[in-house]
C-alpha cells in the first residue's frame, strides 16, 4: 500500500471494569478516506473513537494516528463531538467557537492572533457560514450549529476528521447539506463520520467500519446483509432505502 | 442615603466599607461569570462555608497562641484553596462522587468553624459577622488584602480567558486542542475560591453564593459573549453592593442582607421581564 495511513490500528483490545470492549481490533484508513463507523449502542463505537483520539488508552495493541501515537498526532485531527456535549446556552459568538479549534496554534499565552481569526473566518466560510461570526451561538438552527461545530474542527487546519453524529437533530435536507460539505472535505482529507443510525448512512460513503466488540471494515460495495447479520449477531430485519440517504440493502 | 452621603466623609470606617465593596466587584465579576456559564455555584457554596472553619482556626491560633500575624482572613484563603483542590481533585477522578464531597465539605467547615469559635476566648459576636458579614468592621488591613488577592484573582482571570473560555465552553474538545484542561479547572476552582473568601468579608458565608451568581445572572441576560456578562457582572455587583450599604445606613440594618436583597430583586425583576418580553403578543402582519 503505498498511500499514507490516516488510522492505523492493531492487535487492539480494550476492557472496562474487566468487561471487554473492544477486542482484537485491526484497522487501517487510507489518507482521503470516506468512513462511516456503524454498530449497534453500547458496541463500541464512542470508545474507539476516544481511543483514535488518545482520550483512552488501549489495553493491549497500539494505535496510531497519521503515523504517529494519537496524543502527538493531535493537533492534526479535527474532531467534532456528540452535540449533547456542547451547551448551546453558553455566552458565545459563532466566532468564539471556531477560535476554540485554534487553541493548538496560538503561539502566545493571551487571545489570538491576526492568523487565527483568518484562520477561523476561513473555516467559517467553508462550511458557507461566512458572516455570521458575530451571531450568538444559541440564534442558530440546529445545522448550521452543527456545521459551526465542523468550522471549529477544521479551524486547526487538521489531515483527519472525526465527526460523532455530524447529522443528529438536522432535518433531511440538512443531512444532506453535512454529507455534501464532507464530500468536498474528502478532497483533501481522510474523513470518518460515527452514525448511530443501524444500518443507515449516506451514499457518499466509501467504506464502512462496523463495530460490535469486534471490528470489520468493508468497502461499500461489499456490504451485503449477510455482513449486517454477522456484526449484530442474528436477525436483523433488512429495510431497502431507494431514496438518496440509502445503504445497507442487499 | 443622604444621611449614608452625609456620613461618607466623616467617618473613615463608611469609607473603608464602600472601598471593600467596590473592590470585591471587580472579581465578583470576572469569576462570577465563568461560575454561572460553567454552572459550578454550588461547588462555590461549599467553598463558602468550608471558609468559616479557616475564619474560626485562623482567630483561635490568634488568640490562644499570640500570634498577632495570624489574620483571621489567612486562614479563610488557606481553607478556601484547600476545599479548591479536594474538590477539584474528586470531580476530576471520581465525578460520581461529586455532590457527596460537595455536603461533606460544606458541613465539615461549619462545624469546625463552630467549634473553634466556641473555644477561642473573649466575645463570641464573630460568629454572626462571619456568617452574615459585617462590611462595616473592615479594617485597612483587610483592605490591604483584599485589594492584593482582587488583583491576582482579576488578572489571572482575564489573562487566561481564552484557556478558561474553552475548558468552560467544551472541556473534552480543549483537552483535545492540548490544553491541560485539568490544570485550568484547578485553577478556576482557585480562583471562585479567592473570590468567595473576598465576597464574604462583604456579605458573610452564608449569602456568597447569591452575590457571586446573580450579577452575572443578570448581566446574562443581556450580553452574548462571556466578557460582556463579566462586565455587566462587575457594573452590577459594585452597584448592588454601594446602593446596598448606603441604603442599610439610615434605618441601620445590616448591610450584607440589604446587598443580597437588592441583587436578588433585581434578578427576579429581569427574568420575569426577560420571560414575558419573549412571550409578547407580536404583532400581526395585516
Amino acid at each position: 500500500m503505498s498511500q499514507p495511513l490516516a488510522i492505523e490500528i492493531s492487535g487492539l483490545s480494550f476492557a472496562f471494569n474487566g468487561e471487554p470492549v473492544l477486542e482484537g481490533v485491526d484497522l487501517t484508513v487510507r489518507e482521503r478516506d470516506f468512513a462511516a463507523m456503524v454498530g449497534p449502542n453500547g458496541g463500541g463505537k464512542t470508545t474507539l473513537l476516544k481511543l483514535i483520539l488518545g482520550l483512552l488508552t488501549p489495553s493491549r495493541g497500539r494505535v496510531l494516528v497519521l503515523g504517529q501515537p494519537p496524543a502527538r498526532s493531535r493537533a492534526q485531527i479535527g474532531y467534532m463531538p456528540q452535540h449533547t456535549q456542547v451547551d448551546f446556552t453558553f455566552p458565545v459568538t459563532v466566532m468564539d467557537v471556531v477560535l476554540m479549534g485554534r487553541l493548538a496554534c496560538a503561539g502566545r499565552a493571551w487571545g489570538y492572533a491576526r492568523s487565527d481569526r483568518l484562520a477561523a473566518g476561513k473555516s467559517l466560510e467553508q462550511v458557507g457560514l461566512g458572516g455570521l461570526g458575530g451571531r450568538p451561538f444559541h440564534d442558530l438552527s440546529g445545522g448550521q450549529r452543527q456545521r459551526v461545530l465542523i468550522a471549529r474542527a477544521l479551524a486547526g487546519e487538521p489531515r483527519l476528521l472525526l465527526l460523532d453524529e455530524p447529522t443528529a437533530n438536522v432535518d433531511v435536507r440538512g443531512e444532506r447539506e453535512v454529507f455534501e460539505l464532507l464530500k468536498e472535505l474528502n478532497q483533501r482529507i481522510a474523513v470518518v463520520v460515527v452514525s448511530h443510525d443501524l444500518g443507515f448512512v449516506s451514499p457518499y460513503v466509501r467504506s464502512v467500519i462496523c463495530v460490535n466488540r469486534r471490528v470489520v471494515s468493508h468497502p461499500t460495495s461489499q456490504v451485503t446483509g449477510q455482513v449486517i447479520a454477522d456484526i449484530y449477531g442474528g436477525e436483523m430485519r433488512m429495510v431497502r432505502h431507494d431514496h438518496h440517504l440509502g445503504c445497507f440493502h442487499d | 442615603m443622604t444621611e449614608f452621603l452625609a456620613a461618607l466623609p466623616r467617618y473613615p470606617f463608611l469609607q473603608y466599607a464602600l472601598l471593600a465593596g467596590l473592590l470585591a466587584s471587580l472579581a465578583c465579576g470576572v469569576v462570577g461569570a465563568y461560575v454561572v456559564s460553567r454552572r459550578i455555584s454550588y461547588l462555590a457554596g461549599a467553598m463558602a462555608h468550608s471558609v468559616l472553619g479557616g475564619l474560626g482556626a485562623a482567630r483561635y491560633l490568634q488568640v490562644t497562641q499570640g500570634w498577632e500575624w495570624c489574620q483571621p482572613l489567612y486562614g479563610a484563603v488557606v481553607a478556601a484553596l484547600i476545599s479548591a483542590v479536594v474538590i477539584g481533585l474528586v470531580s476530576l477522578k471520581a465525578r460520581q462522587r461529586e455532590d457527596t464531597i460537595i455536603g461533606a465539605i460544606w458541613a465539615l467547615g461549619m462545624a469546625l468553624g463552630v467549634l473553634f469559635i466556641a473555644a477561642t476566648p473573649g466575645y463570641g459576636v464573630d460568629l454572626m459577622a462571619y456568617l452574615f458579614g459585617n462590611i462595616l468592621l473592615v479594617s485597612p488591613t483587610d483592605l490591604w488584602l483584599m485589594a492584593g488577592l482582587d488583583l491576582l484573582v482579576a488578572l489571572v482571570g482575564l489573562g487566561f480567558y481564552r484557556q478558561l473560555l474553552a475548558v468552560c465552553f467544551d472541556e473534552e474538545f480543549a483537552r483535545l486542542r492540548g490544553l491541560n484542561v485539568d490544570l485550568y479547572y484547578l485553577l478556576l476552582l482557585a480562583l471562585t475560591a479567592l473570590t468567595v473568601v473576598l465576597l464574604s468579608t462583604v456579605v458573610g458565608i452564608i449569602m456568597v453564593i447569591a452575590l457571586l451568581t446573580l450579577p452575572a445572572a443578570v448581566a446574562g441576560h443581556f450580553a452574548t459573549r462571556l466578557w460582556q456578562i463579566m462586565l455587566g457582572a462587575v457594573l452590577l455587583s459594585a452597584l448592588f453592593t454601594s446602593l446596598g450599604l448606603g441604603l442599610s445606613y439610615g434605618p441601620d440594618l445590616p448591610a450584607g442582607a440589604f446587598i443580597i436583597l437588592l441583587s436578588g430583586a433585581v434578578y427576579l425583576l429581569v427574568t420575569t421581564g426577560a420571560w414575558l418580553w419573549r412571550r409578547r403578543p407580536r404583532a400581526q402582519g395585516l
